[in-house]
């Protein structure tokens, strides 16, 4: 394929990259910034999958291993703790204005800028050749489309062309602004575009590819002979069986990676403006890797079958399309390999100038300036050396392609890599977890685990290639056959991976722990690791926390921000910093301490934390801070918001209580209103009797030769009028105990047959002077409840009846059934019934006699509303079945046994 | 002789005021309701009527309503004996016409005074 044509795609690709990166932050999907829906930021993500695995899964795949596959579900196990500490990294980041992973390090041991610098170094030093690795497949993928050898002399210009073309890009792209915790929305929108790029292509490759290849198999040959096949393939290809302690070794460091590697923190961390973005890539990411592995095994067998052995199998993707004479398709592959490894050197060169310029330059620069004007010149050099950083990164890159990696595989030098920022594992999750972890720990961690890393897994690769003599690999260093650098301790057997991280791994674990409890920490060091592992108990308190007790003034503070940002932004920040937490903000005052404290955290944003603490010491008088005093404030502070929490429940109880007592009152009012109608009642009900009373009394009096059957009349109906009076006293004191709840029940067993027949022939007499007939079905039904109740009920319920009866062809009937548990005990009549209108009255004490002008039956009184009572208090109830001129039917029902 | 109905639903209180209006020479109409009350007025048209207001079927204030709004019983007089003694059921009363409004427990003397007074 012309190479022009190539070159023209390939810039007019990065162009595309470059428009959407800088316009992005103007676009908008339903309102709101594309560059800030969660979606995008989790497809970022997935810069995780570089030109390694768009080309490098089917060259391990290809030689018949499965290994990739536990690269990818490294990271998908991890995912959910990923989640948890990512959370924590998150917040600890954005309070700390934490920009690499460099400077988390140095920050969680006390700002330390050895720590800082080492972890650069090393980072660099595991990086380098992974990007090498991208140089190296966007200008193999380049040779093959264009029909270059790979066999050149002296220089590969091609790659050397693409590194400066990435170099100005980067450049471009990452280090155009200082401040403001070096996100790139922009970039994030572009570094997504490529993810859905590598994705589409490798899935429509990926189709293609197996369509046609099952096509030219099924001619002539049965299904089942391709399965066959396919199962064949792998074993002939498979050199070992499969081993666990290799999976799990490249799980492991794969998960670790996934969350250490500088483009990932680059992107789970700085590049992320909210934690609640990580829910989202907690499953897209693991989704992704599925999706873009599903086609590998068929892509490989195919590559077998078509390409023969011989072949670079790293390039099957783009051998393929081409063996097809689908030049379009190749070109599509060609893209989708250049985004995977763009967006990585990009990410990775991005995170790695920032801490070429964050923890290894500056803090060199500001040990030494001890006056505004030095610092002031690293303010205006800080862009040109992070600008220098890219530039020295991607060269490096370069030249560690030109004389190292030509003649490795891709996917062994992204697993070394992998196990290279595994070593700060340690220091990363036992900083953010454990309180005792100190500097001298990680210090001696990183490098012990570093030295092991490259002994076993660098050096080895320098034999091979003769840079080394043989003989250390063969004899071991110092021809000490325990220090073979492929089976360390006579540890044999195991893939190179697995031994290397097994052994790195191990000693840097040891050292941080046992160093870390051997030696002391700084109170510094005591105060940071308070707050990253209490992050999510501090992170309310702490932009409001007094952390220095020295003395500033406000104009030098500015100035020093003013190096960094300019004077516009400098007095703006400023500003608005006094008047969110109401801080003085006069050009003669005294800087207040929570201003110090926000102009370190902005200037380690810009230049790393330890730098940052060193600058703001130019300007300081200050003294010690011990951990004491900053968890006092820290705690103080705390407890000013526990108390505000305090005072807002307090409120929202009282609140809650005003309205309970609404409520009281109204209820009150209610119960006011109806005593009031029980009082009318009551005396109503009273009137009546007396006023018989009065008027016999006064006819009585006057009439004193009145007859004397008239008189015994008169005085009889005085007394019986008394009397009914007493009785209605004693009801409503009854009734009165009832509704106060004072009323217990005695309870008892009994038959309730029993009852009923004692209370008939108590009113004996009446029924005889009537001549009426009560008749009563013959029952049993032995009941738990109280007897005297039960008794007062059917006194009531049947001398009622009997008063209502006519004379001489009364009748009354008692019938008792027992339906599931509950007794129904029916008196009915033959009386003149009762009018609908009065059946839910006649049981109500009240009858309102405010707006009443019907009177109720009479002789009712407050009897049936006792009854009523007793019933509900034995869990039952009363009720009444009438029709007027047909007799009534009166029913009481209560449980059998009423257990109390 | 002045023609005199009592009607209430409580025996003691009718029987006490007919022995005092036969004593005063009236002729005296029992109703122990308000549909008995309403059926010896229509018929036997008394010059006076004593009245309860609460009563099972029809009210006593229906009944007076009814008294005063018919041309054939205009010289009827109404006299409420009731136990609603609140101020407001006693101005109700006078209101719809009646001429007297007694409470009870009431004064069987005043009572008769009354009733002489409106029969002159």
């Amino acid at each position: 394929m012309n190479p022009v044509i190539l070159s023209i795609v390939f810039v007019a690709y990065l162009l595309l990259l470059f428009f959407i990166a800088f316009k992005a932050e103007g676009w908008k999907w339903k309102g709101r910034k594309i560059t800030s829906l969660p979606l995008v930021y989790a497809l970022s993500v997935s810069v995780f999958c570089t030109a390694w695995t768009f080309y490098g899964s089917l060259g391990s795949a290809s030689t018949g291993s499965l290994n990739f596959l536990a690269v990818y579900l490294g990271p998908t196990i991890m995912a959910p703790l990923g989640f948890l500490l990512l959370k924590k990294l998150v917040r600890v980041c954005k309070l700390q204005q934490i920009t690499s992973l460099a400077d988390l390090i140095s920050s969680r041991y006390g700002k330390n800028i050895s720590l800082g610098s080492i972890v650069t170094v090393c980072c660099f030093i595991g990086i380098v050749p992974y990007l090498s690795l991208q140089l190296k497949a966007i200008s193999e993928s380049f040779r093959i489309l264009g029909g270059y050898s790979f066999d050149y002399k002296g220089v590969d210009t091609i790659a050397l062309v693409i590194s400066f073309v990435l170099i100005g890009f980067t450049v471009l792209f990452g280090s155009r602004k200082t401040l403001t915790s070096e996100q790139h929305s922009g970039l994030l929108a572009a570094v997504a575009f490529e993810s859905i790029v590598k994705l589409f292509v490798f899935l429509l490759a990926g189709l293609i590819i197996s369509y046609l290849a099952w096509n030219s198999l099924s001619v002539g040959l049965n299904s089942d002979r391709i399965v066959s096949g396919f199962a064949s393939f792998f074993k002939e290809k498979e050199h070992s069986t499969f081993n666990f302690g290799d999976w799990f070794w490249v799980a492991l460091i794969s998960g670790f990676a996934s969350i250490l590697l500088p483009r990932m923190f680059q992107i789970n961390v700085v590049e992320n403006d909210s934690e609640h973005n990580l829910t989202h890539s907690v499953w897209v990411f693991p989704f992704y890797l599925l999706l873009i592995n599903i086609f590998v095994l068929p892509i490989a067998y195919a590559g077998y079958l078509f390409l023969g052995n011989n072949t670079i199998t790293d390039y099957t993707l783009l051998l393929l399309p081409l063996k097809y004479n689908l030049p379009w398709l190749a070109v599509f592959v060609f893209i989708g390999g250049i985004s995977a490894a763009t967006s990585m050197v990009i990410v990775e060169t991005i995170a790695l100038s920032t801490m070429f310029s964050n923890s290894l330059v500056i803090p060199f620069l500001a040990r030494q300036a001890n006056s505004n004007s030095k610092i002031s010149s690293i303010g205006n050099s800080t862009l040109f050396i992070r600008k220098f950083g890219v530039f020295f990164t991607i060269l490096s890159a370069y030249l560690y392609y030109e004389f190292v990696s030509h003649y490795t595989s891709l996917i062994s030098i992204g697993l070394i890599s992998f196990v290279s920022v595994a070593q700060f594992a340690p220091s990363v999750f036992g900083g953010l977890y454990w309180k005792s972890g100190n500097k001298y720990g990680a210090l001696s961690g990183i490098i012990i685990g570093f030295v092991v890393w490259f002994f076993t897994l660098i050096v080895p690769s320098l034999a091979q290639n003769n840079i080394l003599s043989r003989d250390i690999i063969d004899y071991g260093l110092f021809h000490l056959a325990w220090l073979k650098p492929n089976s360390l301790f006579g540890l044999d057997g195991w893939g190179s991976i697995a031994h290397a991280s097994f052994w790195s791994l191990l000693f840097n674990f040891g050292c941080y722990i046992v160093v870390s409890v051997w030696t002391n920490q700084t109170e510094e060091e005591k105060a940071q690791a308070e707050l990253f592992v209490d992050i999510f108990k501090y992170s309310e308190v702490y932009e409001s926390s007094v952390v220095y007790k020295g003395v500033a003034y406000i104009p030098d503070v500015k100035a020093l921000l003013a190096n960094f940002v300019g004077d516009v932004r400098a007095n703006n920040l400023i500003n608005a910093f006094s008047k969110r937490h109401k801080i003085e903000n006069d050009i003669s005052a005294k800087a207040d301490p929570r201003m110090v404290a926000f102009v370190e955290r902005t200037l380690s944003g810009i230049v790393g934390s330890a730098s940052s603490r060193l600058m703001v010491a130019t300007v300081v008088k200050e003294e010690e801070v011990s951990v004491q005093e900053l968890m006092g404030v820290l705690k103080e502070s705390q407890s000013l918001i526990a108390l505000n929490n305090e005072l807002k429940r307090k409120t929202i109880e009282l609140n809650n209580t005003k309205s309970d007592l609404e409520d009281t009152n109204r209820k009150l009012i209610q119960l006011d209103e109806l005593k009031d109608d029980f009082l009318t009642t009551v005396t109503h009900e009273l009137r009546t009797p007396i006023t018989s009373i009065r008027a016999f009394s006064e006819i009585l009096y006057d009439n004193p030769d009145m007859e004397i059957e008239d008189r015994q009349h008169y005085t009889n109906i005085i007394t019986r009028e008394t009397e009914r009076i007493t009785r209605l006293i004693a009801q409503v004191l009854d009734l009165e105990k009832y509704e106060s709840g004072r009323q217990k029940l005695h309870l008892t067993r009994f038959d309730l047959y029993d009852v009923v027949i004692s209370v008939i022939e108590g009113m004996q007499q009446l029924v005889a002077e009537k001549q009426i007939n009560i008749n009563v079905t013959e029952f049993s039904h032995l009941v738990i409840a109280d007897e005297d109740k039960i008794t007062q009920v059917l006194i009531n319920l049947i001398s009622n009846a009997v008063k209502f009866v006519p004379q001489n062809t009364g009748e009354i009937s008692i019938e008792c059934s027992l339906v599931s548990g509950m007794i129904n005990l029916v008196v009915s009549d033959n009386g003149k019934g009762i009018d609908p209108q009065f059946h839910e009255l006649i049981f109500d004490k009240f009858y309102q006699a405010e707006n009443q002008t019907i009177r109720k039956p009479k002789g009712s009184g407050l009897g049936l509303a006792i009854c009523k009572k007793i019933m509900q208090l034995h869990g039952g109830d009363i009720s009444l079945r009438s029709i007027l001129g047909q007799g009534s039917e009166f029913t009481i029902i209560f449980p059998i046994n009423r257990e109390v | 002789m002045y023609k005199i109905l009592i009607a209430d639903d409580e025996p003691n209180i009718l029987l006490s005021l007919e022995f005092l209006m036969r004593k005063s020479g009236y002729n005296v109409f029992i109703a122990r309701n308000g549909s008995e009350a309403m059926e010896i007025i229509n018929r036997d048209k008394p010059q006076l009527v004593v009245l309860d207001i609460m009563m099972p079927d029809i009210d006593g204030y229906q009944i007076c309503t009814h008294i005063k709004s018919s041309k054939e019983l205009s010289d009827c007089k109404v006299v409420f004996l009731s136990a609603k003694a609140k101020e407001g059921d006693i101005k109700k009363g006078l209101e719809i016409g009646a001429d007297a409004y007694l409470t009870k427990p009431f004064s069987t003397r005043v009572l008769m005074q009354k009733i002489s007074e409106l029969l002159k």
